[in-house]
């Protein structure tokens, strides 16, 4: 039997078995409902519904949703079968705590009993879908944007920049702009966040930019109870976002400066290797524009060289960048488990959690 | 207490110019970022806008003037953004903490933002400087109980864990890092703090005077005691006149016998006797030995001793007077005053007079202690460097523009022209710390140390080594590669760099060579060969080119001729820079160092003074 990749994302949780160049099996959002009942029962209406998020900001944080999650997706969706599992692949975001990497495997082996366990960095997975080994991976995801260089498969943390933003705060600040252009309507936000995705795009530069805002592109959009918005200028505000962070309010630079300056920290005869071999890679990074605009920018950086965006190979799927974490997961599972690199049961059981930061770097 | 596997202990080394934070275990930090912050003074306590996020790292604090509230910004992401009257500053001076408050940040953001732990959960491991203070020792103690709540704190200093690094336990290590230079020399895990001379001893005889008093049988018995151990071997003399008073332990078990005076393994390389106003001592090492020839003797019985006045540095022609004074006072037949349940617990405090007959007084004199700090520091460092090297680079003309002063655009396509930016209200500290980023790059990247002292005449025809600025253009870099380099071998060499005249009291520090042997021939001579054969190079400085190769070549020129001199430096240039806190990540996930922590409960019941037993 295969192995399994599983890569939870702060929204969506990628998962299947691992079959490189194809899409994983299984890709659903991360969101729960909890459904709590009243106990006795006298009150049978009275079931409240709550929505849980087990993973925040990329890190797991509600473990007892996580594995209701994972029990779903490993036993009905999947397939395993108790008694029989298999070996499993998670991909993690980068300056995981210590604490949080051996609750995982403390998880997998104890309440769903694994024969193998290994957890790898998202960056580096990243760039093992593209066929490389070194480079520069710029993850954005829903929670978090982490740039990160790799040289031969390790990742340089000393260089390495994690930020709390993603997309998520992407839409609050569409939900907020459009608040301010349609003040009557009142838009639940899981609406506001398929508005993003369709709306979202990015200037092509700057001065284009602000020629959006000057001259206000309208569209009508009907949303499913009916009510019509105008959309327009907001899309591009959010797509701007990202190069522009004091749109969100916040005191940085853009992506692409943020890059250059974490990346001048390693040394310099690995400066050239890693800035010419950049992925962008992550949900939000799939926003129209955004990879033609990333490459604008980085002709205008203060940097001697200049990042460049790698090509994807023909023969991986479509929406790589979406997925590429899990894909790379997938090409990893095939070479680790074989070769028995990874965590056997047997050596957590002798040694304990501890173990994955011993065998799994 | 701790057991060794499941402890996750965190390092953390706040140096001059970076501070480094990881896991014990790993063999390179996590989190490492500049150890300076960037400060906004804001004028009245208005509320601030909170952000959204907290992506960033701020952090409110309250200044001793209540008038105006500082804000700072710590770590690269906040201080790597250009803010309006935004000042650079350091908490350190001079290798000694000025300001807790910012440290106090630099430690919560190394926590809460770069690991991502709780402080609560992890123990400590503190890498302190070689010459630490005791009150900075206590305050940093303090902190991390108080406000972070760690279960356990250690405090090691640089230089011990360098060696450890290295798999040696007694080396010098030359740690050459942002802000000075420090030499130390270790042995046997510890830092030789003090080391003790003494000047030529001629033992004239002892008289025994027969006496009929017990009291001054037992003082003469004393006497012979002394004089035996007088009679040892220079080296052994020295050793077992070191001693710690934290270090004595009174056997009160033993009850009214001989309180022995049993000190710890650690005897060797600590703090000692320092002659004070009020006397000196003679620490006196029980062995089984000498026992035997003592035999019993009461509890009461005196001791040849003084005072311990910690911090008095007295140099030869002083501890002569003093001394002298001090037999002189003691003419009479002053008893000692000793505390009777514990006589033998000399803390800093304990004074007890002497009793010495004549004879003894003249050998006595003869046999003069001083103490002389062992651990050297110059300060040149590596942002003495840079600052050399940007000097001369704007001597020759080249303006380095810091990374926010300009600004590409893109007239055709294909066609970049950089536009200079100007912002005003950006402060000196600020455009000075910029550029000090890109001229240390500059540094690291060209410099070499020279193979011989260097010259201006022949090092005028160096082909040049083409450098890109930030900002597109292209420096060339010729005798300035090996100029500044060799500053550190020659300090006088910075007359010469134009700019620089304001530092011209370095020019009389000494080089580096110089330095250690200096060190090295204020040790003992019988640990000098073992260092000799063991430099270590540590810091960010060190791992410039070629510096271990020059060091050697001139260190073999002045050491004396038997010394086999051995400088070793890890080839990687990672470990260099991060030695010191790669020691500490072996020392804390030591099985055998889990019992040596010092513990909340210990801090609780018996205070923050216990940390200097503790962590020697």
């Amino acid at each position: 039997m295969e192995a399994v990749v599983v890569d939870a994302g702060s929204k969506l949780l990628k998962a299947g078995f691992a079959s490189p160049d194809q899409d994983p099996a299984l890709i659903m959002p991360s969101k729960m409902k909890r459904v709590v009942e009243d106990g006795d029962g006298g009150d049978a209406s009275m079931i409240e519904e709550v929505t849980v998020d087990p993973v925040v900001r990329g890190f797991i944080r509600d473990w007892d949703a996580m594995e209701d999650l994972l029990r779903h997706v490993l036993y009905t969706d999947l397939g395993w079968e108790v008694g029989d599992e298999g070996q499993i692949l998670f991909a993690e975001p980068l300056f995981t705590p210590k604490a949080i990497r051996e609750q995982l495997v403390q998880l997998m082996f104890e309440t769903f009993n694994v024969s193998g366990f290994y957890a790898s960095e998202q960056a580096v997975l990243s760039l093992y879908a593209v066929g490389r080994i070194s480079g520069c991976t710029v993850d954005i995801g829903h929670g978090k944007i982490d740039i990160a260089p790799v040289c031969e498969g390790a990742v340089q943390h000393i260089a390495s920049k994690r930020f709390q933003i993603g997309g998520i705060d992407l839409t609050n600040l569409l939900a907020q702009e459009l608040r301010k252009s349609n003040p009557l309507m009142n838009i639940d936000i899981s609406e506001v966040e398929k508005l993003k995705e369709q709306y979202a795009r990015c200037a092509e530069d700057q001065a284009a930019f602000e020629e959006t805002q000057r001259t206000w592109p309208k569209e009508m959009h009907t949303l499913p109870d009916g009510q019509t918005i105008t959309i327009g200028r907001e899309g591009y505000i959010v797509g701007e976002a990202l190069f522009q962070p004091s749109i969100l309010g916040l005191e940085e630079y853009g992506i692409v400066e943020q890059l250059v300056r974490s990346i001048s920290s390693v040394s310099s005869e690995n400066l050239r290797q890693l800035l010419e071999n950049t992925m962008l890679c992550g949900g939000t990074a799939s926003l129209s524009g955004f990879e033609e605009r990333f490459q604008k920018e980085a002709n205008l950086c203060s940097s001697s060289i200049r990042p460049s965006l790698i090509k994807p190979p023909e023969y991986m799927p479509e929406n790589l960048s979406k997925n590429s974490a899990w894909m790379g997961g997938a090409i990893l599972a095939k070479v680790v488990f074989p070769q028995n690199q990874h965590v056997t049961k047997g050596d957590y059981d002798e040694t304990g959690p501890a173990i994955v930061h011993k065998k799994c770097f | 207490m701790y057991g060794g596997d499941e402890v996750s202990a965190i390092v953390l080394d706040l140096g001059s110019y970076t501070c480094k934070a990881g896991y014990a275990g790993e063999d390179a930090p996590k989190a490492v970022f500049p150890s300076v912050v960037g400060s906004i003074y804001q004028a009245g306590a208005t509320d601030e806008v909170k952000h959204e996020k907290d992506s960033d790292s701020m952090y409110d604090s309250e200044n001793a003037d209540k008038t105006k509230t500082r804000k700072l910004y710590v770590g690269t992401q906040a201080l790597g953004y250009r803010r309006d009257h935004m000042e650079v500053i350091s908490p350190i001076k001079d290798g000694v903490v000025v300001d807790w408050d910012i440290v106090d940040n630099i430690w919560n953001h190394a926590f809460r933002e770069r690991l991502l732990i709780d402080p609560k959960e992890h123990p400590m491991l503190l890498a302190e400087p070689s010459s630490n203070t005791p009150q900075q020792r206590e305050k940093a103690a303090e902190l991390m109980f108080e406000s972070y709540k760690v279960p356990a704190l250690f405090l090691a200093k640089n230089a011990v864990l360098t060696s450890f690094a290295s798999g040696r336990a007694t080396s010098l290590v030359v740690d050459s890092g942002g802000g000075s230079t420090t030499i130390a020399a270790v042995h046997d895990g510890y830092v030789l703090q003090k080391v003790i001379f003494y000047l030529e001893m001629s033992l004239t005889g002892i008289g025994i005077l027969p006496v009929k008093s017990s009291v001054s049988k037992f003082i003469s018995i004393l006497l012979v005691f002394f004089c035996l151990v007088l009679s040892f071997s220079v080296r052994n003399l020295k050793y077992t006149l070191w001693l710690l008073p934290k270090h004595f332990k009174c056997n009160t078990e033993l009850g009214s016998s001989f309180p022995v005076l049993r000190s710890t393994r650690r005897t060797r390389a600590k703090t000692s006797v320092i002659i004070s106003l009020h006397g000196f001592f003679i620490p006196i090492e029980h062995s089984s030995r000498t026992a035997k020839h003592g035999g019993t003797f009461e509890a009461h019985t005196p001791y040849l001793c003084g005072s311990i006045r910690r911090g008095t540095k007295a140099t030869p022609p002083e501890a002569v007077g003093i001394l002298m004074r001090v037999l002189s006072q003691t003419n009479c037949k002053q008893l000692v005053r000793c505390n009777a349940s514990c006589p033998c617990l000399l803390t800093n405090q304990s004074t007890c007079y002497y009793h010495i007959e004549p004879h003894s007084r003249d050998l006595l004199s003869q046999s003069l202690f001083f103490a002389k700090q062992a651990v050297s520091t110059s300060p040149i460092g590596g942002e003495f460097l840079t600052d050399c090297m940007m000097k001369s680079l704007e001597s020759k003309g080249v303006m380095i523009k810091p990374r926010y002063s300009f600004k590409r655009k893109e007239i055709r396509p294909g066609d970049f022209q950089t536009i200079d930016l100007d912002i005003p209200n950006t402060t000196e500290s600020y455009k000075l710390y910029s550029q000090r980023a890109i001229a240390s790059d500059i540094k690291e990247s060209v410099c070499r140390v020279p193979d011989t002292a260097f010259e201006e005449s022949a090092y005028a025809n160096v082909p040049m080594t083409p450098y890109e600025l930030p900002d597109g253009q292209t420096i060339e870099i010729g005798a300035d590669r090996f100029k500044v380099p060799d500053v550190l071998f020659n300090p006088s060499l910075v007359q010469t760099i134009p700019g620089m005249e304001s530092f011209a009291g370095f020019a009389s520090v000494s080089g580096l060579p110089q330095m250690v042997i200096e060190s090295i021939n204020r040790c003992d001579a019988d640990i000098k060969r073992e260092l000799f054969s063991s430099i270590l190079l540590a810091g960010g400085t060190a791992s410039m080119l070629q510096l271990k190769e020059r060091l050697e070549k001139e260190l073999m020129e002045e050491a004396p001729q038997a010394a086999r001199v051995k400088v070793l430096a890890s080839g990687n240039s990672i470990e260099r820079r991060f030695s010191v806190w790669i020691g500490g990540s072996i020392l804390a996930s030591l099985g055998s160092f889990q019992q040596l922590w010092f513990s909340k409960a210990e801090y609780e019941e018996h205070g923050v003074s216990n940390i200097q037993r503790k962590c020697p």
